[in-house]
């Protein structure tokens, strides 16, 4: 019971993320600019615990963020956002005994291939290849808005029990 | 013993992560494609599962979103407290300047009403207006819509116009029940039909997914004052002639730009512009017959 319980924060953290991730911020210089926030909890829960967010989770959440946004061609966050969860799952062995600049550093480097990921599947199947100066933008928020929300993550990290624990609960419900 | 290493050795040659988290990984990968070749393919269908999507959550992300509209709102008007009183001596200057125009706005009308009487015009009708709530800024870095809390039981159909109190905004792209999916202006999709007011040149506004859509379809030697007023021309029917949507910019490499006359970073509510009553439109579901 009590383990569910400390599973509240982490995942309620992620709701307002996602949230977050529907609303644009908007700037003098770029208009109005949505950063990647639930991207964010993706990469930091695929490195230090990627068990939080299965692959069915991250398409689930991914596919509601285009259904929400209106976006012609549905599935395209679903499609990035599990990618990036089994690439940055594939290396979280070396990830995880990084410094916190080498962390920014990855989300840096995430953050921008998703995006010129997403860029290059909307323009292949639109045939509109849109202006990347907002998209540029976009990582740079994104990038500004990292080390605080690592900070929240790292609280509601430091509230979830053992990863042991998740295994045993896993196990009692089957 | 001797089918396991078998069933090991294959895996390791396949290209495909054949069990473990890599597997459900690739499968959610393919499912994801398919979607996407799915609402490529098939955009109405999509079309119709977003709409029911956003009458399911529209309501929800309102509701979150509420306070955040407010602090962000909040915020911006203490950081430009200083700004307040400039902008409040620039308003109550433009107060009298628009007390003259009121006058002068009596007399034209009654001189107007009395020509058109003489003449017979055939005018275009005057239209309902449906105001709504804007539910969230519901968009992302490559579809600039807004959510908003008027449906087909409020009259808000596919096609109508959308204003907020200065200018166009967009028009209603989904209509589900209860909430409505505005296409911005200023997405990369949309075409606006548009008047440049003093020379009457026509033109089409295109988004650019920027804070500026740009003049298109002009003809080559066409040149047009900076700061020219751009109205909805109304040709192809959807809009309504004579909307305000802005002023022109002409940029340094000599592309026309629009400076709209709607703040979108300020808006809380939009009206709708319903056209039922419009003896030019035919009967029945508008969002079925423009599909």
């Amino acid at each position: 019971m009590e383990v569910r319980v400390r599973l509240v924060a982490p995942y309620s953290l992620m709701l307002v993320l996602f949230v977050f991730s529907t609303i644009s911020f908007s700037f003098p210089v770029g208009g109005s600019i949505h950063a990647p926030f639930f991207l964010m909890a993706i990469y930091y829960w695929a490195i230090y615990r990627p068990t939080l967010i299965p692959p069915w989770f991250v398409f689930a959440a991914g596919l509601m963020i285009d259904l929400l946004s209106g976006i012609d061609t549905v599935g395209i966050s679903a499609l990035v956002f599990v990618v990036v969860q089994w690439v940055v799952a594939d290396q979280r062995r070396y990830l995880m005994g990084q410094s916190f600049l080498m962390i920014w550093i990855g989300f840096m480097i995430v953050s921008t291939a998703a995006m010129v990921m997403s860029w290059v599947v909307f323009g292949l199947l639109t045939g509109g290849w849109l202006p990347p100066r907002p998209l540029g933008f976009s990582i740079l928020l994104g990038m500004a808005l990292f080390p605080l929300v690592s900070i929240l993550l790292n609280l509601t990290h430091k509230i979830l029990p053992e990863p042991r624990n998740d295994f045993m609960l896993k196990a009692k419900s089957r | 013993m001797k089918r396991r290493s078998l069933s090991k050795s294959f895996s390791r040659i396949s290209p495909v992560p054949l069990g473990g988290r890599g597997f459900a990984s690739f499968i959610f990968v393919l499912v994801a494609m398919a979607s996407l070749i799915f609402s490529t393919v098939n955009p109405q269908g999509a079309g119709a599962v977003r709409a029911n999507v956003a009458d399911a959550l529209g309501p929800v992300l309102g509701t979150i979103s509420k306070p955040l509209q407010s602090a962000a709102l909040f915020v911006r008007d203490v950081s430009g407290l200083s700004e307040l009183q400039a902008e409040n001596a620039r308003l109550e200057q433009e107060n009298v300047r628009l007390r003259e125009w009121y006058q002068t706005a009596l007399l034209l009308e009654a001189e107007n009403k009395s020509l058109r009487d003489l003449l017979h015009v055939k005018i275009e009708p005057e239209h309902r207006y449906i105001t709504a709530r804007i539910l969230a800024d519901a968009g992302s870095n490559f579809v600039k819509s807004l959510l908003v809390e008027a449906g087909m039981n409020d009259g808000a159909n596919k096609g109508q116009a959308v204003v907020s109190g200065e200018g166009l905004i967009g028009r209603v792209v989904e209509s589900g029940r209860n909430v409505s999916r505005v296409l911005l202006v200023t997405d990369i999709n949309s075409r606006v039909p548009v008047l440049v007011e003093d020379s009457r040149q026509h033109a089409i506004l295109a988004g650019q997914n920027d804070t500026l859509p740009a003049l298109v379809h002009l003809p080559p030697d066409s040149e047009i004052k900076n700061g020219a007023r751009i109205i909805t021309s109304g040709n192809g029917g959807l809009f309504p002639q004579g909307l305000p949507v802005g002023r022109v910019m002409k940029g340094a490499d000599g592309v026309y730009k629009v400076q709209l006359f709607a703040d979108f970073d300020r808006l809380l509510h939009v009206r709708i512009v319903d056209r039922s009553d419009d003896p030019n439109l035919r009967s029945g579901n508008l969002g079925e017959e423009l599909d």
